[in-house]
């Protein structure tokens, strides 16, 4: 039997289907892009957040708790934010304050946030496991009324429009404020930044406290909706792919926004052609995704940039 | 000498950091307790170390469960190291080892490596998985499974169970148990009705605790129109409930789960069975060899037959079904009733597609 006789006959084609493969891919997809969009903000400021994986643990436990017991996913996601806050908050001690080195403190805290909040499940959920409600969503009239597309992308938790929102707020400020202006020059000429009345310290420790607090979210957004309930290290690289994909996007947030979807899609993609029952090794089906990173990797990467400061620790004087 | 302070109070906050760090690692990765199995237990230790907590309803808590009943039954104590991870099992084998218990399990055939090479080291007789000829006379057994006769039968129940006429599959990862059991599972649909479709979707190559993939998937698989669903997938099978006990599609869904019972926890009413694996008569009979000297001469297989494999029989399932599922299994354990064995994707697929 061809596959498009298998697909034609497993109603793979059905609008129920593309809706639910386009909006699997929005919902793998979101949790990536609020954790990348806070890693461009800490990157171009000169600090690199390898933390980001155990700030969603932190975030997307604190999260579901909050959601669980409060009845309410937004103050969830309040709390969510928070919760990677908490990491954010030992980055910056640590890392801006004192000088430590980022990556070292960065995988401390991913080890960290993935040890705390697995003690802390298993304490608290370890044989209940409890799920949350499916999300409440918020409809765009007209749009909402597209097939597939419609349902799939205009019929969304109001975070996700928020988060749409917030990339387009994101390359507002690094392109017209001065804002945008101090963080990049924290990553480009701390010296300079300093030698004109701004602090670097203070510029470096709002980036990473944005950084983990918009990470938290990401998390909060993978318990609260993507997964609706907390398991121990959920996040699976997720934080990770992240800085990947920050970083292909050369800190633009509307690329930050295309990478984070197109792996998502990929996922996506990857079940359907499973479900279409496409006869080629599911190992090969299943790295469509990552090899999708790849090429945009091959394609961007010579253009990509980092600012000259990034992991560089300053401290005004120091040579 | 100048010592810049600032530079001190970094390196001593570090180490807090690092102290604390460790302290969670340890607390998380490592949680180690001790069960008697009887009052009396006196009669020695069987230690197992497994790879998450022995919360999750699946392969950890069986593992766990059939040894606190093997030791129960033997008199014995059991010392329980959990949620260890792949990154340190050779040093916590090794521990287990160096305080000679009766028995050692391994409880994830990812340990294998380091328990062959620990049990053969240290003389501790030591069970590991999944590969029958991994055996060393008085130190190294191994455990298999012919999990797909129990998924036979979970496909003939799926294949009654179905509304829609189409059933589902999903796994978590490229794992031979799963392909065998998704093979057993299609074998056991098609034997009722030949021409049932299967849709089949995998999370990952190794995505056995990602459960927002696994809801994900899951929406995916109900969206094409399966009503029952046979899922595989450790901590992933928290994101199948939630994906099938949340969804809307217009019909009743049900959901069939395997190794353990995920029934306390179903709140959503849609758990209709799984594929049970209880690993309690191989250890008693591990116990019994070491005891006769001949552990390690043979390795262990859970099947229909001796109890180590079973479906679960929950209040969902009406009677009539539940006589046919009997009927199946007699089959199966007298050899009229052949079950695929697919230990690969491709072999698992042919079945699926009915070939």
């Amino acid at each position: 039997m061809s596959i498009l006789h298998f697909a034609a006959a497993s109603n793979i084609f059905s609008k129920a289907v593309l809706t639910s493969l386009v909006a699997g891919g929005l919902l793998a997809g979101v949790p990536l892009m609020f954790t990348a969009l806070g890693e461009t903000i800490s990157e171009r400021s000169g600090v690199l957040n390898l933390g980001l994986e155990g700030m969603m643990l932190l975030g997307a436990y604190v999260g579901f708790v909050v959601a669980y017991y409060v009845h309410s996913q937004t103050l969830g996601f309040v709390a969510g934010m928070a919760g990677g806050t908490l990491g954010g908050v030992i980055m910056v001690v640590l890392c801006v304050w004192l000088g430590l080195d980022q990556i070292v403190v960065g995988i401390a805290i991913t080890l960290a946030g993935g040890g705390i909040t697995s003690v802390l499940q298993g304490a608290q959920f370890g044989t209940s496991y409890p799920r949350l409600a499916a999300p409440a969503t918020v409809s765009i009239p007209g749009l909402d009324k597209i097939p597939v597309l419609g349902p799939s992308l205009f019929n969304q938790p109001v975070l996700v429009y928020i988060g749409f929102a917030l990339a387009g707020l994101l390359a507002w400020i690094y392109r017209k404020t001065n804002i945008g202006l101090n963080l990049r020059a924290a990553g480009e000429k701390p010296e300079a930044l300093d030698a004109a009345g701004v602090s670097v310290v203070a510029t470096r420790s709002w980036a990473a406290l944005s950084t983990s607090a918009l990470a938290g979210l990401g998390g909060a957004y993978l318990s609260i909706v993507s997964a609706g309930v907390f398991t121990p290290f959920m996040t699976q690289g997720q934080g990770y792919m992240a800085i990947v994909i920050a970083m292909l996007a050369r800190g633009k947030p509307l690329w930050v926004v295309f990478g984070s979807f197109l792996f998502g899609i990929s996922l996506s993609i990857a079940t359907a052609l499973q479900l279409a029952g496409v006869n080629i090794s599911t190992d090969i089906v299943n790295t469509l995704p990552f090899v999708a990173i790849i090429v945009a990797l091959l394609i961007f990467a010579r253009r990509s940039y980092l600012p000259p400061a990034l992991c560089l620790p300053y401290m005004r004087g120091a040579k | 000498m100048q010592i810049n302070s600032k530079r001190l109070a970094g390196v001593l906050a570090a180490v807090v950091v690092a102290v604390v760090v460790a302290a969670c690692g340890s607390s998380s990765k490592s949680n180690t307790s001790t069960h008697s199995g009887s009052s009396s237990a006196s009669g020695g230790t069987i230690a197992i170390a497994t790879p998450a907590k022995t919360a999750d309803y699946g392969w950890n808590a069986q593992g766990y469960a059939g040894a606190k009943a093997a030791a129960s039954a033997n008199g014995m104590h059991v010392k329980l190291v959990q949620n260890i991870g792949y990154n340190n099992t050779d040093t916590i084998l090794r521990q287990l080892a160096l305080a000679k218990p009766t028995l050692i399990i391994a409880h994830a055939s990812g340990f294998d490596t380091s328990a062959q090479r620990i049990a053969v080291q240290y003389r501790v007789p030591t069970i590991t998985y999944d590969i029958p000829t991994m055996l060393h006379p008085g130190s190294l057994s191994n455990i298999t499974t012919s999990s797909q006769q129990g998924a036979y039968l979970a496909g003939i129940l799926a294949a009654h169970m179905t509304k829609t006429n189409k059933v589902g599959v999903i796994i978590s990862a490229s794992d031979t148990n799963w392909y065998e059991m998704t093979g057993g599972f299609a074998a056991g649909a098609h034997s009722v009705k030949p021409h049932l479709p299967i849709v089949f979707g995998q999370i990952g190559p190794a995505s056995y605790d990602d459960s927002a993939g696994g809801k994900r998937v899951a929406a995916s698989v109900i969206a094409s129109g399966a009503d029952v669903i046979f899922t595989m997938g450790d901590n992933a099978s928290f994101g199948y409930l939630q994906a099938i006990g949340t969804a809307h599609p217009g019909h009743k869904l049900w959901m069939i789960g395997d190794i353990g019972d995920m029934t306390p926890i179903d709140t959503g009413h849609v758990f209709l069975s799984s594929v049970l694996w209880n690993f309690t008569h191989a250890y008693n009979q591990a116990l019994s060899d070491i005891k006769s000297h001949t552990f390690g001469n043979h390795n262990y297989n859970l099947t229909l037959a001796n109890g180590g494999i079973s479906l679960l029989k929950t209040k969902y399932i009406p009677a009539s079904v539940w006589l046919k599922i009997e009927t199946a299994q007699k089959g199966i354990e007298s050899g009229a009733i052949k079950v695929p064995d697919t230990t690969t994707a491709a072999k698992a697929k042919a079945v699926l597609n009915g070939s």
